[in-house]
C-alpha cells in the first residue's frame, strides 16, 4: 500500500517535472528569436515526417526563412504523407495552416477536391510544365525523381524492360512495397497499368505469382530488405541509388534502366486559403523554388530539384536518364485488388 | 460507484466512441470483403498459439530446472527479454536468416514462425506461473509414489493446468489475431488479416464506418471465446519444491534458439560500434528534447497504467467487467491515432498526453488478459472473505488487494512503458514535433540509415528496462 502511494507520488512528480521541462524547453526555442521582429502568429508548415526531421532538409530551410521574413516558423509533422489531407480535412476550419508540404499526384487530387488553394504568383522561376498535375497549378511542384528498382550489381543482372521480371532469376529475389499501404507501391501497380494497359497488366500480374515477390507494408520496410536482406532488388526511387554511392562509398546499389517509361514521383507545396499568414506562406513556397533551398532539399531529402541547373558537379548527375511516363490521376481501386489477387500465389 | 464501472468501461472503450459520432454515413461491410480476412486472421492465430503453447511449455519446464539456481533470474530475465522486443527485430532477423538461406518468407508458415518465436517467451512465463502454483504440491506426492515422468506430466500435470492453458493460449492467440506488422510482411498480398483490413479501410480509404464495424465484430468473436474459457479458476499458490525429477537442465539449450537468431543477425552491427564515423552520425541524429519528451512519455505511460490497475484492483473485475477485460480487443493503432488526432489542441505537452493515453488504453487490455486477470481472480477468495467480513471496497482494495498486487502492477505497467517508448506507429501520428528519441529512430530507418535506426530502436529499449527496473524498486519488488 505505501509502497504503490509513494511509486504513483514519484511518478506523478516526475511526470509534471518531464511535463515542465518540455514545455520550457518548447518556451525557450520561441525566445530564441528577436521578440520585436516577431509576427503575431507563428507561420505553420505542416509536412511528412522525414522532411520534418534532422534528417530532412526542414529544421535548415525554417531556420533560414525565420531569419530572411522575422517570423517563426512552426514546422509540424502530419504523419504519413497520404494523411495529410485527411487530417487537414477531419480537424476542421480550427486548424490553422499555412503551407502543406508532400503532397503527391497520387494524393493531390483528393486535396484539390476537399480543400481550396491559393494561387501562387511569380516564383521565381517556372518548373517545367510535365512536373504540373493536369488539373491544377495551384500545387507548386518542389522535388521529383522517376521511380525503378535500384539493384545490387554484384548479386543480380538487372531486367531491361517490365517483361523482364517475369525471368525466374528474379524469383523470391524483389521487393515491392504494397500498394494497399504505400505511395511508392501504388505507383508500381499504376505503372504497370499505363505501360500494358489494365487488362494485360492483370495477365501480367498473374504470371508474376510464381515469382514470389515481397509485399511489405512501407517502403522502409521494403527498402530495408534491400540493405539488410535476402532481396537483390527493390522498386524505389532513381534517386536512391545515390544515398549509397554519397554517404557509404558503395556503389553495388545501381538503378534498373528500363526501356520503358517509368513512373514519376512528384512532390508538391501549397497554401490553402484558410492561411492566416498568407503572405508570409506564399513567400515560404517561393524560398523552397530557390538554388539555394533546391540544392539542400536535394541532398537531405535524396530528390531531384525542380531547378535543373542544381544538378551540376554533384553526384545526382551520374544518374541515368529514365524515360518517364506522365504525371496522371490514379488508377482504381478496384483495379489494384484485382491485380493484387492475381499476384498472389494460389 | 454505482456508475463506477461503466465509467471505466467508456473510458477504455472511448476511442471506439468517438468514432461512433465522427462516422456520419453508415454502411455494412459485405462479407466477401472481409469474411477471407477473418479466416485467414484465425487460421493465423491459432497456429500460432499451438506453436506459442508447444514451444513455451518446453521452456518453462526449462525455467523450473533451474528454479533453484542462481541462473534462474537471468533465464527468466532472458525470457522476458524476448518477450518484450518489438515485432521489427524479430522481423528484421527472420529475414536475415532468410537471406542467408537464399529463403523467401512467406505466406502462413512465415506468419506462424514469427509470431511463435515472439510469443513463445511470454507462454514460458506464463506457463512456468502455472506449474509451480498448480501442480507444485501434487510434484512432492507423484515422487513419493514413484510416478514416471512421462506419466508425470502426461496424466497430473497436465489435466491439472489444461483449462490455465487455454486461458493463456487465448491471451497468444488474441495477441497474433491483433497483430498487424507481421501479416502486413509476411501474409502474401491477398491474405489480409483484420487488422490490416481495418487500417487500410480506415486510413487509406476513409471507410470509418466498415472500419468500426469490423473491430466491433472483432471484439465480439473474442468476447464469446472468453465466456467459454473466463470461467472461476481455483486460486494461484506458489510452492517450493524439487523439479529435478520432471525436468531436464539440457532443455536450457532452448534459450540458445532465439539468442543465437537474434544475436547472430546484429553482429555485424556491433562491427559497425568500432568505426569512428558511425558514432558521430548517432551523435548528430540526437536531440535533447526528443530524450525529454521520451521520458515524459514513460512516466505518464505508466502512471496512467497505475492509476487503471488500481482502479480494477478497486472496483474488482468479477462477471460483466471481467468478461468485458478478457475479451476487449483494443482498437488497431490506426483508429486510436485518428481519434486522438481529431481531439482540439496542439500544444507540444498535449500532444504528449494525447500519445501517453493512447498508447495507454491500447496496451491495458492485452496486458490485462496476460498478467492481470488470472492475478485477480486468484485473490477471489480473500476479497470474498473480507467482504464477508463487513470491509469496504476501499478497504478490500488497500487492505487486502494492493500489498499483494505490487508484482504484478510492476510487470503491467514497466512493460507497457518499455513498449511505449518504443513505438513509433502511434507517435507518428500524434506527435507534430520530433520530441521522442523512437521517432528519431523511424526517420533514420526510412531515410537509409539502417544502423543508426537500428541503435535508436536499441536506446529505447534501455530507457524502458532502466525504467521497469527503477519502477519495481520503487513499488519495492526485490528481485
Amino acid at each position: 500500500m505505501a509502497a504503490i502511494k509513494r511509486t504513483l507520488l514519484v511518478l506523478f512528480l516526475l511526470t509534471s517535472a518531464a511535463f515542465a521541462a518540455v514545455w520550457i524547453h518548447f518556451i525557450q526555442e520561441g525566445k530564441s528569436l528577436d521578440a520585436s521582429r516577431l509576427k503575431l502568429f507563428p507561420l505553420r508548415v505542416i509536412a511528412y515526417p522525414t522532411f520534418v526531421s534532422h534528417y530532412g532538409p526542414g529544421p535548415i530551410l525554417v531556420a533560414e526563412f525565420e531569419k530572411r521574413c522575422g517570423c517563426k516558423v512552426e514546422l509540424l509533422n502530419a504523419g504519413d504523407s497520404s494523411l495529410l489531407v485527411e487530417k487537414i480535412q477531419a480537424k476542421g476550419d480550427e486548424y490553422v495552416v499555412d503551407v502543406v508540404l508532400g503532397l503527391d499526384q497520387l494524393t493531390a487530387p483528393k486535396a484539390l477536391e476537399t480543400l481550396e488553394w491559393r494561387e501562387i504568383q511569380n516564383l521565381p522561376f517556372s518548373p517545367a510544365p510535365r512536373f504540373f498535375l493536369p488539373m491544377s497549378r495551384r500545387l507548386i511542384p518542389f522535388d521529383w525523381a522517376p521511380m525503378t528498382f535500384i539493384y545490387k550489381k554484384s548479386q543480380i543482372d538487372p531486367p531491361r524492360k517490365i517483361a523482364d521480371l517475369l525471368d525466374p532469376r528474379f524469383a523470391g529475389k524483389v521487393s515491392v512495397p504494397s500498394p494497399l499501404t504505400s505511395t511508392p507501391g501504388r505507383q508500381f501497380f499504376q505503372w504497370i497499368a499505363t505501360a500494358l494497359g489494365e487488362e494485360a497488366g492483370l495477365d501480367f500480374f498473374s504470371r508474376l505469382a510464381d515469382q514470389n515477390f515481397i509485399f511489405p507494408d512501407s517502403w522502409t520496410k521494403s527498402y530495408g530488405l534491400l540493405q539488410k536482406g535476402p532481396v537483390k532488388m527493390s522498386f524505389s526511387y532513381l534517386t536512391s541509388a545515390v544515398y549509397h554511392w554519397v554517404e557509404e562509398n558503395d556503389f553495388d546499389f545501381q538503378p534498373v534502366v528500363f526501356e520503358e517509361p517509368v513512373p514519376l514521383q512528384v512532390e508538391y507545396a501549397g497554401v490553402p486559403t484558410r492561411c492566416r499568414m498568407c503572405a508570409e506562406a506564399e513567400d515560404f513556397v517561393r524560398f523552397l523554388l530557390e538554388p539555394g533551398s533546391q540544392s539542400l532539399i536535394m541532398q537531405k531529402n535524396y530528390m531531384l530539384p525542380v531547378l535543373s541547373e542544381v544538378l551540376e558537379g554533384t553526384e545526382f548527375e551520374k544518374l541515368p536518364e529514365l524515360k518517364t511516363q506522365a504525371v496522371k490521376d490514379e488508377i482504381s481501386e478496384d483495379w489494384i485488388r484485382e491485380a493484387l489477387k492475381k499476384v498472389s500465389p494460389q | 460507484m454505482k456508475w463506477g464501472r461503466p465509467a471505466f468501461i467508456g473510458f477504455l472503450t472511448f476511442p471506439l466512441w468517438c468514432l461512433l459520432f465522427y462516422v456520419s454515413e453508415w454502411s455494412w461491410p459485405v462479407f466477401e470483403s472481409w469474411g477471407p480476412s477473418l479466416a485467414f486472421s484465425f487460421q493465423q492465430a491459432f497456429w500460432s498459439t499451438v506453436g506459442a503453447l508447444l514451444i513455451g511449455l518446453l521452456w518453462a519446464s526449462s525455467l523450473l530446472a533451474f528454479s533453484s539456481s542462481r541462473f534462474y533470474f537471468p533465464l527468466k530475465l532472458l525470457t522476458l527479454g524476448f518477450t518484450v522486443l518489438p515485432a521489427l527485430v524479430w522481423i528484421n532477423a527472420t529475414f536475415w536468416w532468410a537471406g542467408w538461406f537464399q529463403k523467401v518468407p512467406q505466406g502462413l508458415t512465415a506468419i506462424v514462425a514469427v509470431h511463435t518465436l515472439m510469443n513463445m517467451g511470454l507462454v514460458a512465463l506464463g506457463a512456468e506461473e502455472l506449474l509451480r502454483s498448480r501442480i507444485g504440491k501434487w510434484s512432492e506426492v507423484a515422487q513419493v509414489l514413484g510416478v514416471k515422468s512421462i506419466g508425470f506430466w502426461w496424466r497430473i500435470a497436465l489435466p491439472l493446468v489444461k483449462k490455465d492453458l487455454l486461458l493463456l493460449g487465448f491471451v497468444v492467440f488474441s495477441f497474433c489475431f491483433a497483430s498487424l506488422s507481421v501479416p502486413m510482411i509476411f501474409a502474401t498480398p491477398q491474405d489480409t488479416t483484420v487488422e490490416v483490413l481495418i487500417f487500410q479501410w480506415g486510413i487509406r480509404e476513409g471507410r470509418w464506418s466498415h472500419a468500426l464495424v469490423l473491430s466491433l465484430l472483432q471484439w465480439a468473436g473474442l468476447a464469446s471465446v472468453a465466456l467459454i474459457l473466463g470461467g472461476p479458476r481455483p486460486q494461484m499458490q506458489s510452492y517450493k519444491v524439487n523439479w529435478r525429477p520432471w525436468v531436464r537442465k539440457e532443455g536450457a539449450l532452448l534459450f540458445l534458439v532465439p539468442v543465437v537468431f537474434l544475436g547472430w543477425t546484429y553482429l555485424d552491427l556491433f562491427q559497425k560500434f568500432f568505426s569512428a564515423g558511425f558514432w558521430s552520425e548517432v551523435a548528430a541524429a540526437f536531440s535533447w528534447p526528443a530524450l525529454l519528451g521520451s521520458l515524459t512519455l514513460s512516466f505518464s505511460t505508466a502512471l496512467l497504467m497505475l492509476v487503471l490497475l488500481l482502479l480494477v484492483s478497486f472496483m474488482q473485475p468479477q462477471r460483466g467487467l471481467r468478461l468485458f477485460l478478457l475479451s476487449y480487443v483494443a482498437p488497431s493503432l490506426a483508429v486510436i491515432g485518428v481519434v486522438f488526432f481529431l481531439l482540439p489542441g496542439e500544444s507540444v505537452l498535449w500532444d504528449i498526453l494525447k500519445l501517453a493515453v493512447g498508447l495507454s488504453l491500447a496496451f491495458f487490455p492485452g496486458l490485462y488478459r496476460w498478467l492481470g486477470d488470472s492475478h485477480f481472480q486468484s485473490l477471489k477468495a480473500q476479497v470474498r472473505q473480507a467482504e464477508v467480513l463487513g470491509a469496504s471496497s476501499w478497504q478490500i482494495a488497500s487492505r487486502v488487494v494492493w500489498p499483494q498486487s505490487v508484482e504484478v502492477f510492476s510487470w503491467v505497467t514497466g512493460l507497457a512503458v518499455l513498449w511505449a517508448v518504443s513505438d513509433f506507429a502511434l507517435s507518428t501520428m500524434l506527435l507534430q514535433r520530433p520530441y521522442s528519441l523512437a521517432l528519431i529512430a523511424e526517420t533514420a530507418l526510412s531515410r537509409y540509415r539502417v544502423d543508426v535506426g537500428s541503435v535508436y530502436t536499441m536506446g529505447c529499449l534501455s530507457l524502458g528496462l532502466v525504467f521497469f527496473y527503477l519502477l519495481r524498486r520503487g513499488l519495492g519488488v526485490r528481485n
